[in-house]
């Protein structure tokens, strides 16, 4: 492989194309008829016991739009905008509402965090430090895959986009699977556990941080907008990110020595050639650049403020909200002359803009119509939990549910949407602070890490073929239950230290 | 031309009878039932405690425009020498007991009022849905520990949306202070207010709308389900490759 051959860049806003299988052509061609009859059957219907015929129609709307989702007819971008003519058509939402949404404040930390993330793979600094973790840790099989969870562990915050982390390691990967033998056509258990762990570090590390993914964002937007309770990027980190660190310790050890081991023979490196292509690539970087510091530094005064959130008042009279410390940083990587971007090179995902706002109002119908908490108090009258349920039951249960349910649903957005708010509803029901299960189970809204289809940055390790689908399967639900079980340890010990839990 | 009429009020109750500061209204539950025609059908259902012996007592109305169809004390019909009027200025019903009455008791009115819902005034608006708003006020000094107002629409009508409330729905409360409820496939909303003093009210404003929904959905979604079953029959087929699609296209420079 030359060093000219790998390719670092990426490019969010065109959609990622692959061929689907035949099942899931099936599953796109009976979608479409199905969320039709799923929206005539909620929408006309007698109005049930209960509800508006406001709420009625948000949920017989969602119904549909969630049915496309899943199945894909139309694509996940067109489902949301048709959603959101659904619930204005059919009164479900007024307009003004519904239109609204795209100027909340999720949207615009989305847009500014892809624009910081630009500069961090127009500078060049992202594929330096992944270079560098590579030749400095990559002797033996074990320290390689703990450099990488390091390395994922350090994009995380400073990098929202999974996909993108996930193209910019991927080449670095494929070089050092390489080494020790693993390729796509002649794969061996370095390169499962290699590529198992990184799939897994890209979502599990994205939980670590409020602005790891949308999702993470728009869960807290619906705790504060619901909840009345403000999620600090501190409360977030602090809260996730030691969870994070152990599961991921506990993955790493597990992996290569239970479910997958590495024999003797691959636990060192065969090709030392490997090696010279990063030694060569990171020598012809040179030195580091103007660019690249000027990268770093934006980003590290951009996680500064994130990071001290709770302490803005004091020291400035007033909050710098993550939005507004994302806007700092994205201005001044406007500039001219002393900025490091043009327009054009900030690659914004539109299409996951407009998903997301779909999604969101979508979501908020169902709130404000009061159709979330009609569901939920009929969920759980017909669950028989009674009017007194003990805490720590339905703590773990969410907690399960949460973390198994990307099983089901792809999107994490529409998890968080979908979830966040029925869990809320459910903490104000039985009179429990919002935050003590509704933070929790937004912890492990990323957690998609059983499928190639869970999400995007999946589909793209899958695509190096370097473990099948039942690999994934089985690591994957090893891991999702150890998280379960440190979740509810966690709810214990570490949550309720952190006033999380009560 | 109010605070005058609030004066008035309290000076005449005391006239009527100084004890009955002391009297407290347990429950009142008011039904008002709105019918086709613009009607409506008010029920009013009072458990109250005497504390003195008294031969009169009155009960706060909520409707200048009523006219008193029956009333019932005790389960007996109110006839002959106990009587039940309408005050109308105050709005109150005054009761006047054939001998003074102690204790605990229960008193159900109904009423009607021929001209309630204004069908003109309340639309139809946009997505035809017309828009009205009940209220109850407690127009005598004595406090009304549980008061609850329940609304009923005319068959074949549902609420379509809450548009206010009284006590108000706030964010952070748990639940709505109003309910939705089906009785007798009747669409229903009730609120309370709990204790309710002098003066305060209870109501509920909202939009509501024919359930009737329109058919020419049902043909209108098998119509686009049989065309894309028609038109995409090649996903049954064969594999079926997405073209990328790259959503900042437009904005790139050239």
């Amino acid at each position: 492989m030359n060093a000219q051959d790998i390719n670092f860049d990426t490019n969010l806003s065109v959609i990622a194309q692959r061929d689907p299988t035949r099942g899931e052509n099936l599953t796109k061609y009976i979608g479409f008829p199905l969320g039709i009859l799923i929206f005539l059957i909620l929408y006309l219907m007698p109005t049930p016991d209960g509800l508006t015929m406001e709420a009625q129609a948000a949920i017989a709307a969602f119904a549909m739009a969630l049915t496309w989702w899943v199945t894909e007819p139309l694509p996940t971008y067109a489902t949301s905008l048709l959603l959101m003519g659904l619930l204005t058509f059919f009164n479900g939402w007024p307009e003004e509402k519904v239109l609204g949404v795209f100027g909340l404040e999720v949207i615009w930390l989305n847009i500014l965090a892809f624009i910081l993330s630009s500069t961090l793979v127009k500078s060049q600094l992202a594929k330096r430090f992944a270079l560098w973790i590579g030749i400095r840790f990559g002797h033996s099989s074990y320290t390689i895959l703990g450099a990488f969870i390091v390395l994922q562990l350090f994009l995380a915050p400073f990098i929202p986009a999974t996909t993108a982390r996930t193209v910019m390691v991927l080449p670095v990967m494929l070089v050092i699977s390489s080494i020790y033998g693993s390729t796509s056509g002649n794969g061996n258990n370095f390169g499962v556990n290699l590529f198992m762990q990184n799939l897994q570090g890209i979502s599990i590390f994205s939980s670590g941080f409020i602005t790891g993914s949308t999702c993470n964002i728009v869960a807290a937007a619906f705790i504060f907008e619901m909840g009345n309770q403000k999620v600090y990027y501190s409360d977030w980190m602090f809260g996730m990110l030691p969870i994070t660190i152990i599961v991921m310790a506990i993955s790493w050890w597990i992996g290569p020595k239970y479910l997958f081991p590495i024999k003797k023979e691959d636990q060192q490196p065969k090709v030392t050639g490997g090696f010279e292509v990063m030694k060569k690539m990171l020598h012809e970087m040179g030195g580091l650049s103007v660019d690249e510091a000027k990268s770093a530094g934006v980003f590290l005064f951009v996680l500064f403020l994130w990071a001290t959130d709770r302490f803005h008042v004091g020291w400035f009279g007033f909050e710098i909200s993550a939005v507004m410390a994302a806007l700092i940083g994205v201005v001044f990587v406007f500039l001219p002359k002393i900025g490091l971007l043009k327009w054009n090179d900030a690659d914004i995902p539109w299409h996951v803009m407009i998903f997301s706002a779909g999604a969101y109002s979508g979501g908020l119908a169902l709130f404000d119509s009061g159709a979330a908490r009609w569901l939920v108090g009929s969920v759980f009258d017909m669950i028989g939990l009674g009017t007194d349920p003990n805490f720590w039951t339905i703590y773990i249960i969410i907690i399960a549910f949460s973390m198994y349910a990307h099983l089901f649903f792809t999107s994490k957005t529409m998890r968080s949407i979908v979830m966040i708010p029925i869990i809320i509803a459910i903490a104000q029901q039985f009179g429990f602070d919002p935050v003590s299960l509704a933070l929790p189970a937004a912890f492990t809204l990323t957690w998609v890490i059983t499928l190639p289809t869970n999400a995007k940055p999946n589909l793209i390790l899958y695509s190096a073929g370097q473990f099948s689908i039942s690999d994934n399967l089985k690591y994957g639900l090893t891991v999702a239950t150890i998280g379960v079980v440190v979740m509810v340890i966690a709810g214990f010990t570490w949550f309720r230290f952190l006033g999380i839990t009560p | 031309m109010k605070n005058l009429k609030r004066i008035w009020i309290l000076v005449l109750t005391a006239m009527v009878s100084s004890t009955l500061w002391a009297q407290p209204i347990h429950d009142l539950d008011l039904e008002v039932s709105i019918l086709e025609d613009g009607s409506a059908e008010l029920t009013f259902m009072m458990t109250f405690t005497l504390s003195d012996s008294l031969s009169s007592f009155q009960i706060p109305a909520g409707y200048e425009e009523q006219e008193i169809v029956s009333a019932m004390l005790d389960g007996d019909r109110i006839t002959g020498a106990t009587s039940i009027s309408i005050d109308r200025s105050f709005p109150v019903f005054n009761l006047h007991f054939a001998t003074s009455i102690i204790g605990d008791h229960k008193i159900e009115i109904k009423s009607k009022i021929p001209i309630f819902l204004d069908w003109e005034a309340a639309g139809p608006e946009e997505f035809k849905t017309f828009n009205w708003e009940v209220y109850f006020a407690n127009t005598l000094p004595q406090t009304i520990n549980n008061c609850e107002l329940r609304v009923v629409l005319p068959n074949g009508w549902n609420f379509h949306r809450i548009t206010g409330s009284d006590p108000k729905f706030k964010k952070k409360q748990p639940k709505p202070p109003y309910a939705f409820k089906l009785v007798d496939g009747q669409a229903t909303v009730s609120i309370k207010r709990s204790p309710m003093k002098y003066m305060e009210r209870t109501g509920i404003e909202f939009a509501f709308k024919n359930e009737q929904k329109p058919t020419i959905l049902i043909l209108v979604g098998g119509l686009l389900g049989l065309l894309y079953l028609y038109f995409f029959r090649h996903l049954l087929q064969k594999r079926d490759r997405e073209k990328t699609i790259d959503s900042n296209e437009n904005q790139k420079e050239k």
